[in-house]
């Protein structure tokens, strides 16, 4: 099944082609909780509440073929409410193979990205991370592409400014 | 090429770099699992109201697992679909195909009752019934917050008395048009009861504002059914990891077969329900469970196969979740936190009183998984006074590992509980790997 059959079928109650699906879709998710949430318990507990979310609201989605952005929606909106009630128990118990995520050849830059504000930080996710188009982001976040570009625009002055900073922008 | 437009360049190259990273960021394996999670979440959601009139069941024993999915054949679907009003009921019960075969056997009987008013309307259409159980169809249409469904349901008998029954209850399906919702109430009949030959299905808004209330009545028609329930004598013990289980009876209705077992009093754990259990036929066709009721003595309710009666039929588990009798006792400190007794691996967090109620989180070892959390029968004080803990609520994961689970437990009226406090585990997420089968003589 192609997935745009699968989310016909899980509309229409079929849990195993909802599994199926979200199995297609569970790595990116993970990927954008990680770089918003900055840990791993955070990011699983985000995919956990998002496919809750969005297996009981799939009804709601009109046109199956947009179930990636939409599910991305889901996440981001999930991933802006948790920063701001930040959760009672803080994860810090496991220690990973630290990978080149984790240890960027560029810190500054990463460090520049990950103090974004919320908007921007998943502008730079979804533009340049996932290299979405103007449009899709457009369709993500639900806003016109002329707010996406003018928010770009504003995310990478901000990178600029923290950038340049630390006096290394332009080199 | 201007300034500004060089360290823009510099900017994207880094910004590209760094893509490369996030690209071959590592996804560990717990990412499927919280998916898993999150589907068993909201499976488990569907089915979470319930409600008891029966002091004699008690409600912790109703235990609601997700059971797969069962296709229904297009040719069912389209007979069902050319009832008006009948639409949803498809997809409501693809779960159940015993179900499906009942309404196959023409035995769903058609209501068509509407009740509106205040822009909201309630219509009954159709049920289906046997001795043991009964399946309301209804669809609400205008109902405010669907998502919370902020009502209550009353079934009354032809005295206007409330039936002594049990049912659950899903939350509304969403569906594509918002604003209506079609759904079922799942009646339990146990051997104290059955169907009324008047019903009164009453929906009573929980909006204290305006006590609106919703109120169709309809006769059952009986006769439908009558006689067609058959016995079947099992008779027979199974032990798993030493506990004794007997087997009695399978009885076998139109909508559910039910399976009366038996825990042998002197096991030494207590068990709170057989894992992944499911009756198989020769055809390797599995007919599955989602409801218990009672404690050591148990009715275990499966799909329904009268109307396609296998030739072979056989009782299949994984083991059960259960825990030693002596470990579900403990004392907590609620000042040190200190836990006496109880099962290893059990700690306190933390505690915060919300309203009139406190709220404890605990650290329980291991996975939640197949359905049973930590909760408790009851807790009692240093003065003897006991408390409720109705609810409990879980979170899969201490943060980042795995091995634990936070369950969050609300002690009614406990906001003044100090001290050292007694509580006693009704169920708890220990299992116990133990395969067993048995075979169930369809055909003596």
């Amino acid at each position: 099944m192609t997935p745009t059959q699968l989310t016909i079928a899980a509309q229409k109650g079929d849990a195993e082609a909802f599994a199926a699906l979200m199995e297609l879709h569970h790595n990116r998710l993970y990927r954008i909780a990680y770089a918003y949430l900055h840990n791993e318990g955070d990011a699983l507990e985000a995919i956990q509440e998002s496919t809750f979310r969005a297996f009981r609201k799939l009804k709601k989605l009109k046109e199956p073929s947009y179930f990636g952005t939409w599910l991305i929606r889901i996440l981001l909106n999930y991933c802006a409410d948790e920063r701001k009630r930040k959760s009672r128990f803080s994860p810090d118990t496991t220690v990973h193979e630290p990978s080149s995520w984790d240890r960027p050849a560029d810190p500054d830059l990463a460090d520049a990205v990950s103090n974004l504000d919320r908007d921007c930080k998943q502008i730079i996710i979804l533009s340049y991370f996932e290299g979405f188009s103007l449009t899709e982001v457009a369709d993500i976040l639900e806003i016109p592409t002329g707010t996406v570009k003018s928010r770009l625009h504003r995310a990478l002055g901000q990178l600029r400014d923290q950038l340049e900073t630390k006096g290394d922008a332009s080199s | 090429m201007t300034d500004e437009q060089k360290s823009f360049d510099a900017l994207e190259e880094r910004l590209n770099a760094r893509k490369m990273e996030y690209e071959t960021m590592p996804v560990p394996d717990a990412a499927s699992q919280a998916v898993q999670a999150g589907i068993r979440q909201a499976a488990r959601k569907r089915k979470s109201r319930l409600r008891w009139y029966m002091s004699s069941i008690s409600a912790a024993a109703l235990i609601l697992l997700f059971t797969g999915c069962i296709r229904v054949s297009p040719a069912f679907a389209s007979f069902v679909e050319q009832l008006p009003g009948m639409e949803g009921i498809v997809s409501i019960i693809r779960q159940d195909k015993g179900l499906m075969m009942a309404i196959d056997q023409s035995l769903l009987q058609k209501v068509g009752v509407t009740d509106e008013h205040d822009g909201t309307s309630l219509t009954v259409d159709g049920i289906i019934t046997d001795e043991s159980r009964m399946v309301i169809f209804y669809t609400m249409k205008g109902m405010k917050d669907p998502e919370k469904f902020n009502y209550d349901i009353d079934l009354l008998d032809e005295n206007g008395k409330d039936l002594p029954v049990a049912f659950t209850h899903s939350y509304p399906t969403p569906s594509s048009d918002e604003n209506v919702n079609e759904n079922m109430i799942d009646v339990i009949f146990t051997d104290e009861a059955s169907p009324p030959e008047k019903l009164s299905v009453v929906f009573k808004s929980r909006d204290t504002t305006r006590a609106e209330k919703w109120k169709i009545t309809f006769l059952v028609d009986k006769n439908l059914t009558k006689g067609m329930k058959k016995v079947i004598p099992v008779n027979q013990t199974l032990t798993v990891d030493g506990q004794r289980i007997d087997v009695k009876q399978a009885t076998l209705y139109p909508t559910r077969l039910v399976l009366d077992v038996n825990f042998d009093p002197k096991n030494t754990k207590k068990v709170f329900g057989l894992s992944d259990l499911q009756l198989v036929d020769e055809q390797g066709r599995a007919w599955r469970t989602d409801t218990t009721t009672g404690e050591d003595e148990r009715s275990i309710y499966f799909e329904s196969m009268y109307f396609s009666i296998p030739k072979k039929l056989t009782l299949q588990g994984s083991g059960f979740s259960g825990l030693d009798k002596e470990d579900l006792d403990l004392t907590l400190d609620l000042k040190s936190h200190r836990i006496t007794g109880g099962p290893p691996g059990l700690k306190m967090l933390g505690s915060k009183v919300e309203g009139k109620d406190l709220i404890i989180d605990f650290s329980v070892a291991g996975r939640i998984e197949g359905g049973f959390v930590l909760t408790f029968r009851k807790v009692t004080d240093s003065t003897g006074k006991s408390y409720e803990v109705p609810g409990s609520s879980w979170s899969s994961g201490d943060g980042t590992d795995d091995s634990h689970t936070i369950v969050s437990s609300t002690i009614k009226n406990g906001a003044k509980l100090k001290g050292e406090v007694k509580m006693n585990i009704s169920t708890y997420p220990m299992k116990v790997k133990s395969p067993f089968s048995l075979d169930i003589p369809v055909n003596p």
